[in-house]
């Protein structure tokens, strides 16, 4: 019978010339580039198909006659006596082997082996040694990801524990210049002339700067440090809160609120309140030139699964082209005598809102007005 | 005012303690004030010990207690006294820079009557260290037994 590579093999008819019975199925698997061997329980392989000698390179005479785990210098998982045993008693084993090729090449293949009457093992493999390969590589660049990330987590810690401990040592010595000021300033207060006097309201008010800059810088540092706990947060409340604390210290203002249909998002309620806070506050600030100032906080239209919420105001707006500073820990785009603060307000909403998986983004124009987004996961 | 408690304050930093003592001198509570400057010379007035062997017996009728101190520290001065029967009726406030929240849950597991943060600013500073004397050394009953100056 001729094999499939023979010429004229296509033009004999396939049911005249087909062998019937056992013949059929030793054609097959002597054909198939599965490795598919037989061998005696301590005895010799007595059958080595094509697949066997593709992938262990030993050719039907190398192989046959020899013991088939000697010649492949095999690997069991488990002793070759239990395996014997098994075979035994449950007439068949699947596992996984590794074997030594002709040319000292490893393999490694899934193997499943049959007994047949006493002590015939019909022995079937499938080479499974690239697959491992992908697996060990996969393994090892997932741990590399694991400690790197590790790695970096321990040194956003570090720097956030010494943003902490220097902004909290800094508060005694500042306590004490902001003290010893007042108690000069009263001390010499019939000695001191207009200049004089004025110097010593510039040390206080700086001093006084100073400290308001080391609270917000340690108040960032603390969003970093603690826990987050989250919860389905109902947007609309949280708002209506903030605007009602802010209501009371806006009580002069002429404030045109708008509250649009705010959704139920998931995050740390007292984070969340914070971003809140800023934002709403901001808007309040920046609008104080206006005979009416109107704020309004909405859902935009978000992805599936984020919502996206923004803050738009009528006031003092921004330049455009400084939007990438905007967020920056003390960065102002306003002069201290326009606008007051220190430019930790929107560097704490990113921060907040970069722990819950969300991102920040603004728009503005000078004297028409920002308005700012923020988005959340929706669970 | 009728009589002034005996404050004892605990405080390794001079400016600190001179800043304290300003404050209370403005409000004539600086007459009854010991200061010490660690927490190994807080326990030897305490217990009447070392250069403090010849003062009487008496308690101060409130603690002021910074946290961070040399020697024996804050939180280790506030285990001792409260763990001592003779010691633990004595009020206790900590007063201190630290906003930590492990100092104050530590400071109220302990024992300890009330935690002040001492604000940076020099008037509210002033405010609390008057609010302070005010209550604990002439309003607040102390404990029978503390040291009290009719005025």
């Amino acid at each position: 019978m001729k094999r499939k590579n023979e010429p004229g093999f296509e033009r004999e008819s396939p049911t005249n010339e087909v062998p019937e019975g056992p013949e059929r199925l030793a054609t097959l698997l002597t054909l198939s580039y599965e490795p598919m061997l037989a061998w005696r329980l301590d005895g010799p392989i007595e059958f080595w198909n094509a697949g066997a000698e593709r992938l262990y390179g030993f050719a039907p005479d190398e192989a046959v006659g020899h013991t088939s785990h000697a010649l492949l210098r095999t690997e069991f998982p488990i002793d070759f006596s239990d395996l014997r045993s098994q075979l035994r008693d449950r007439r068949n084993w699947l596992g996984e082997l590794h074997h030594i090729c002709k040319d000292g090449s490893k393999v490694i293949v899934d193997s499943h082996m049959q007994l047949f009457g006493d002590s015939l093992v019909l022995e079937a493999n499938r080479d499974i040694t690239k697959q491992r390969q992908i697996e060990e590589s996969l393994r090892g660049a997932q741990e590399e990801l694991g400690e790197r990330a590790a790695e970096l987590e321990a040194a956003n810690k570090e720097l956030e524990a010494f943003t902490y401990s220097v902004s909290h040592d800094l508060r005694a010595p500042l306590r004490h210049v902001l003290g010893y000021a007042e108690l000069l300033q009263k001390q010499s207060a019939s000695i001191l002339d207009d200049k004089a006097r004025r110097y010593m309201t510039m040390i206080l008010e700086a001093s006084k700067r100073m400290g308001n800059l080391i609270d917000d810088l340690l108040s960032f540092s603390r969003i970093g440090r603690a826990e987050a706990r989250k919860t389905a947060i109902n947007l609309d409340q949280l708002a209506r809160e903030v605007i009602a604390e802010l209501g009371q210290d806006a009580k002069d203002r002429n404030i045109a609120w708008t509250i649009g249909a705010l959704p139920v998002c998931y995050g740390d309620r007292s984070m969340l309140k914070l971003v809140l806070a800023n934002l709403l506050s901001n808007a309040v600030k920046f609008t104080r030139t206006r005979a009416q100032a109107k704020i309004e906080i909405g859902c935009a239209a978000g992805k599936d699964n984020q919502v996206e919420v923004f803050v738009t105001d009528n006031g003092a707006g921004f330049e455009m082209q400084y939007v990438n500073k905007l967020f920056g820990v003390f960065e102002r785009l306003h002069r201290a005598e326009e606008f007051e603060g220190t430019g930790i307000g929107l560097a704490t909403v990113q921060r907040i809102i970069h722990r819950h998986g969300g991102t920040v983004r603004a728009e503005g124009a000078v004297d028409q007005g920002a308005t700012f987004y923020f988005s959340l996961p929706r669970r | 005012m009728d009589s002034l408690g005996r404050i004892l304050m605990v405080e390794d930093d001079p400016k600190d303690v001179e800043l304290t003592l300003t404050a209370l001198e403005e409000y004539n509570l600086a007459n009854e004030v010991v200061v010490t400057r660690d927490g190994q010379e807080a326990l030897d007035y305490l217990y009447c010990r070392g250069q403090y062997s010849a003062r009487p017996s008496d308690n101060p009728a409130v603690l002021l207690l910074d946290l961070k101190l040399p020697k024996v520290d804050g939180l280790e001065v506030l285990h001792q006294i409260k763990s001592d029967d003779r010691l633990k009726m004595i009020p206790v406030v900590v007063l201190t820079s630290s906003r930590e929240e492990r100092d104050m849950m530590r400071s109220y597991q302990l024992g300890v009557n009330a935690y002040v943060v001492k604000p940076v600013d020099f008037h509210e500073f002033v405010n609390a260290v008057r609010e302070l004397g005010v209550f604990w050394a002439v309003i607040n009953q102390p404990p029978p037994g503390s040291v009290k100056k009719v005025l």
